[in-house]
């Protein structure tokens, strides 16, 4: 698995499992047409985008943007 | 995996023990004290008692989230359904307590239990529903649409019928109090079920220890309301029964998942 792809699914899956987060990088990578090792820093804005929407029925605005600040901080 | 004793903080420890000891307490008093009406007054109160309590951490949970996020919704309407379940309680209990017999059924706390009945079953399949861009909700629906619908033939075929066969009086209130149970495992339990398969697909994810606590607490409050229906359809319900302490661990229960909630959405915490 990618950097990018390995990153996202470590921060998820405390919060939603690890199969789950797996998927929603997986799905994420597929709707940008490539494999999921090969997500690089340049789709970090729609995975971001994608964990955003997925989350927000079952997640506080203030979770999110936590898991959305690690993902960034381990990124970066 | 984050470890839980990193998650749940020390106030919900406390409140959850505190909680748990009252209870136990409460259930060896209502076991203990001579005599069936003081057992019916303490179990009567006590369980209003402590689901008045229930519904006032709920209520906390679901005010801790910001106007229109999703989960407030959510917590908002079981606190709605708990408080109107605690309000029934009470006003079984004020009857009990001043006639010194158990209400008629249907009485003046139906119109709150039902009104209870009505807006869990939205709550329950509101969040289960959240779920569905996480999770393929076309396996969950299957189980649970399955095994209520399996359910409703077992609870028919094997006691029903045969309670409306042998019991006497009008067969209109007898087929009402037969409906009853039925739907109780339609509008409850099978969402129940289909929140907890749901959420099985998150494994130990932490979003879902709420509701692996607050669907439990659903499904034994579902689950003593079918047995004081059937208890009650055989004349042999008495307040201070051990149905009466399925409802006090339900509420419990979620009582637990109210405070589970704000800990893994770290609500009221600086971010």
């Amino acid at each position: 698995m990618g950097q990018l792809a390995d990153v996202c699914v470590a921060v998820l899956e405390p919060y939603i499992g690890r199969v789950v987060a797996d998927t929603v990088v997986r799905a994420t990578a597929l709707a940008l047409g490539k494999p999921m090792d090969e997500l690089c820093d340049t789709d970090l804005p729609a995975l971001i985008k994608n964990i955003r929407r997925v989350l927000e029925p079952v997640a506080a605005q203030s979770t999110v943007d936590d898991i959305v600040r690690d993902i960034e901080m381990r990124v970066a | 995996m984050i470890a839980a004793e990193r998650v749940v903080s020390s106030y919900t420890r406390s409140v959850a023990a505190a909680g748990a000891v009252i209870l136990v307490l409460v259930s060896l008093a209502v076991a203990l004290v001579p005599g069936t009406e003081a057992q019916a007054f303490l179990s009567d109160w006590a369980s209003a008692v402590i689901g008045l309590t229930t519904a006032g951490f709920i209520l906390r949970t679901a005010f801790m989230y910001r106007p229109g996020e999703k989960p407030r919704r959510n917590w908002m309407l079981i606190g709605a359904a708990v408080t109107l379940w605690a309000f029934g309680d009470g006003i079984y209990a004020l009857i009990e307590s001043s006639t010194h017999s158990a209400p008629t059924i249907p009485g003046p706390q139906d119109v709150f239990y039902v009104a209870g009945y009505v807006l869990i079953p939205v709550a329950l399949l509101m969040i289960a529903y959240s779920y569905r861009r996480l999770v393929d909700m076309r396996w969950p629906v299957f189980v649970a649409g399955g095994l209520t619908a399996a359910m409703v033939g077992v609870a028919w075929l094997g006691v029903l019928q045969p309670s409306l066969e042998t019991t006497s009086g009008q067969l209109a209130a007898r087929l009402i109090l037969a409906s009853y149970p039925l739907a109780v495992v339609v509008l409850a339990l099978g969402p129940v079920i289909l929140i907890l398969v749901t959420i099985t697909r998150l494994g130990t994810g932490r979003l879902a220890w709420p509701w692996w606590f607050g669907a439990a607490g659903a499904g034994v409050v579902a689950i003593s309301e079918i047995s004081y229906s059937y208890l009650n359809f055989h004349t042999g319900y008495t307040s201070g029964s051990f149905v009466d302490y399925g409802w006090m661990l339900g509420y419990y229960l979620i009582l637990v998942a109210a405070l589970l909630e704000r800990d893994v959405q770290s609500l009221g915490a600086p971010s």
